[in-house]
């Protein structure tokens, strides 16, 4: 029975792979799968940046050596920012949780 | 876990993970030759009447870090100190600037601040560009570089100098922006804080008779600076002046300078040091020393930005204008550090 932090990284990986195989070379994601992963998975995010180039701008980000394609390795530091992001919101959350029981 | 889909929505992208891009007009040069060129200076220099074209032309297209290496090299050849000898060669605005030029920013910045608070009198208009105008790593920098014993003619700390040179809410103010306690900008848009900062910087404003200054003295010395602008933002739904527009009603004199400039940096800092260079450059008679000062500390950082913000505001380009209002050497070596016209 695969645990949760398991099931989470197959999620990962399963979430990278099923947009990267829709065109051209399947392990990488180009600029057209990257929106579209985008758009689908991470719909909150790119709501609240009020920037159409959002997108453009994190795929310059994440492409480190410029090819056009973004691998697994280069995509998962977009998740990681995004965890240690709501990580801080979820500490406030928390503490200010507190403050209310009072 | 529908937390993370809210907590998302909080989040910006920021550019925070690298460095802020630069517009240098000056770059180092290729194929550098260090003492080469400090060969060429000592001949220079040692010219009857001395050689201040080759001076200029050399030390004004070099980087910060070549220049250091070429005073490295003189000292070699010459037996003596760069600076010292560039002094005794050349005279007047183009001698402040080479030697402007010769010290790296940090050191530059200092020496200006001490020098704007050095005896009676302290040049307010100088202590407030530089203070308001450094972000707070370079602010603390210049701390550090302030207290070296190394510059012997810089002793005490700068917070005591401030402190001694200026009085009242002014003094409240650069004492706060000194003491560096600006957040580093997050990720996270806390729009909690952001409408609560509005609302206190109107309700200690111009929603009172007075204003309590204190209260806008620590919300624009602490926060970040990409929280406060969406804090000016939310400002404008409480209050029917704008930011700009109440510091000019509720305060004056230098604490009023200092509060626009900081919001001036905040939105557009290249703006502000082109404002600087028309204001300085409006009589016949140029402020030289403004001049010279912006020019030598922003050639590396971000000039070519503030050259397109110059001739966005002024219709004729900052090399024009240069080439109006001053004159000989210091000219050629103004409009050298400029790069060229627009």
């Amino acid at each position: 029975m695969p645990s949760e932090l398991e099931k989470a990284m197959e999620s990962l990986i399963m979430v990278f792979h099923n947009y990267a195989s829709r065109e051209g070379k399947t392990g990488t994601l180009n600029r057209r799968e990257l929106k579209e992963l985008m758009e689908n998975e991470l719909s909150s995010f790119l709501m609240s940046q009020k920037d159409p180039a959002a997108v453009d701008k994190i795929m310059k980000d994440l492409d480190t050596n410029g090819d056009g394609q973004v691998t697994f390795e280069e995509f998962v530091s977009l998740v990681v920012g995004l965890s240690v992001a709501c990580e801080q919101c979820y500490k406030m959350h928390l503490s200010k949780g507190c403050v209310k029981k009072k | 876990m529908a937390l993370v889909s809210e907590f998302l929505k909080q989040l910006t992208l920021t550019h925070t993970g690298g460095k802020e891009p630069t517009f240098p007009s000056v770059l180092p040069v290729a194929n550098f030759d260090p003492s080469r060129d400090a060969a060429r200076i000592e001949t220079a220099i040692k010219t009857k009447g001395v050689d201040e074209q080759t001076i200029i032309d050399i030390l004004t297209r070099r980087s910060y870090e070549q220049r250091a290496y070429i005073a490295f090299e003189y000292e070699k050849i010459a037996k003596k100190d760069m600076a010292t000898a560039l002094k005794g060669a050349l005279s007047g605005s183009v001698e402040t600037l080479i030697l402007g030029l010769l010290k790296s920013p940090t050191q530059y910045d200092a020496s200006e601040l001490k020098a704007s608070m050095k005896g009676l009198g302290t040049d307010e208009e100088t202590l407030i560009e530089i203070v308001c105008s450094r972000s707070s790593q370079e602010l603390t920098e210049i701390k550090r570089v302030y207290k070296e014993s190394k510059y012997h003619h810089l002793h005490k700390e700068l917070e005591k100098d401030v402190a001694g040179d200026t009085s009242g809410d002014f003094a409240k103010l650069l004492m706060a922006l000194v003491q560096t306690k600006r957040d580093e900008p997050s990720n996270v848009v806390d729009y909690e804080k952001i409408d609560y900062d509005a609302r206190a910087l109107y309700e200690a404003g111009v929603k009172r008779r007075g204003t309590d200054v204190v209260t806008w003295i620590s919300i624009m010395s602490e926060r970040s600076v990409p929280h406060l602008q969406r804090v000016f933002d939310r400002y404008k739904s409480y209050s029917p002046y704008d930011i700009k527009e109440s510091i000019m009603k509720e305060v004056k004199g230098d604490l009023e300078k200092s509060f626009l400039t900081l919001v001036e940096c905040f939105e557009n800092r290249q703006l502000y040091f082109a404002s600087r260079l028309s204001e300085a450059m409006k009589s016949k008679g140029a402020k030289e020393k403004v001049v010279t000062r912006i020019i030598v500390s922003r050639c590396e950082v971000d000039l070519m930005k503030i050259r397109t913000e110059f001739k966005r505001q002024n219709g004729k380009s900052l090399y024009h204008t240069i080439s109006d209002h001053t004159k000989g050497d210091y000219q050629k070596a103004l409009l050298s550090l400029v790069g060229g016209d627009d």
